[in-house]
């Protein structure tokens, strides 16, 4: 996989995210739809960050989807934390897929999207209860 | 260093003299030649087996490798000295004793079966400051700076290593939100 293969599937990792926040944070109040929200912010961030960059390349971005397959249903507050967290989880292996290939620069900020979706990961499997709710190898395949 | 014993070419000096042994009987010349040559296959092996880059040159995840076992040192240390915390930071103690196992695998280097302690390696463990609240916030400070190393380690690294040292900092990124 060439750098742009990788840079475009993590792309479309955050457009996955932004939707599957979408529906998470129907389902939680207080400090948790805070959570979601930054979450789904940082997100948004990512991904008109990564529009430009790979607009000023020339390159295609892939699009957004209008709707995207949940992995189960998200029906409350349980499911829709346990949804969170395997989006971070998803996002931190797509952004770790992104470092060999990557140039300096790029490596610089898919490192920097490793460990924010590697953090957040971890606030989740805290805010679901498992304490530390930290993992050796963010974004590795277990 | 480890890899003193790669950079000694004395397996294959030996094999050349042997060669120059022409007044040896033929079955005596061929038993030399075969030892020889066994011995630089052996010695071969146990360079590639070290993953070597070079005589002289340092592994480009030795730094790292050298840093995860002093943050070990550090949380053994700590828990010596404050066994409530041991609980706490257990967890996170065996996290960095996987990353000790990736990165001797990714340096091609066994991982020794009783993982390092303090002590162990003959020094005395760090110093833990006195209470439970400043011996966590000394971990903190310890992790604090071993993720910036392993960060910046990230950007330099050869591309096969990037992943995993990617990895490394984050998890570490991690920690020092539980440390907090």
């Amino acid at each position: 996989m060439t750098v742009q293969d990788e840079m475009g599937a993590a792309l479309a990792g955050e457009h996955a995210a932004i939707y599957g926040y979408g529906v998470i944070g129907a389902h939680l109040t207080g400090n948790a739809l805070s959570q979601a929200r930054q979450a789904e912010a940082a997100h948004r961030d990512r991904r008109d960050s990564m529009l430009e960059a790979l607009a000023s390349t020339g390159a295609t971005p892939p699009a957004a989807q209008p709707a995207y397959a949940l992995p189960f249903p998200v029906t409350d507050a349980a499911s829709a934390v346990r949804l969170a967290q395997q989006i971070e989880e998803r996002t931190a292996a797509l952004w770790r897929a992104v470092l060999p290939p990557a140039s300096a620069t790029q490596r610089r900020t898919a490192l920097n999207a490793l460990t924010d979706a590697a953090l957040r990961a971890a606030r989740w499997r805290r805010t679901a209860g498992t304490r530390p709710g930290t993992v050796a190898l963010p974004g590795a395949p277990t | 260093m480890p890899y003193g014993s790669c950079r000694r070419p004395g397996s294959w000096l030996t094999f050349r003299v042997h060669r120059r042994d022409h007044h040896l009987p033929g079955t005596t010349r061929r038993v030399l030649l075969i030892t020889g040559l066994a011995a630089g296959v052996a010695s071969l092996a146990g360079c590639r087996g070290s993953d070597d880059t070079g005589a002289g040159v340092v592994h480009p995840l030795e730094s790292t490798l050298t840093g995860t076992l002093a943050l070990l040192n550090a949380y053994d240390a700590t828990v010596a000295a404050q066994p409530d915390l041991s609980g706490r930071l257990a967890p996170l103690r065996a996290e960095h004793a996987t990353h000790i196992g990736a990165l001797n695998a990714a340096m091609g280097r066994a991982t020794p079966s009783t993982a390092p302690s303090a002590g162990a390696s003959g020094s005395p463990g760090p110093a833990v400051p006195a209470g439970a609240k400043a011996a966590v916030a000394a971990l903190r400070a310890a992790e604090k700076t071993a993720q910036a190393d392993a960060a910046k380690t990230c950007l330099s690294v050869p591309a096969q290593y990037a992943e995993l040292l990617g990895s490394i900092a984050a998890c570490r990124a991690t920690h020092l939100e539980v440390l907090t």
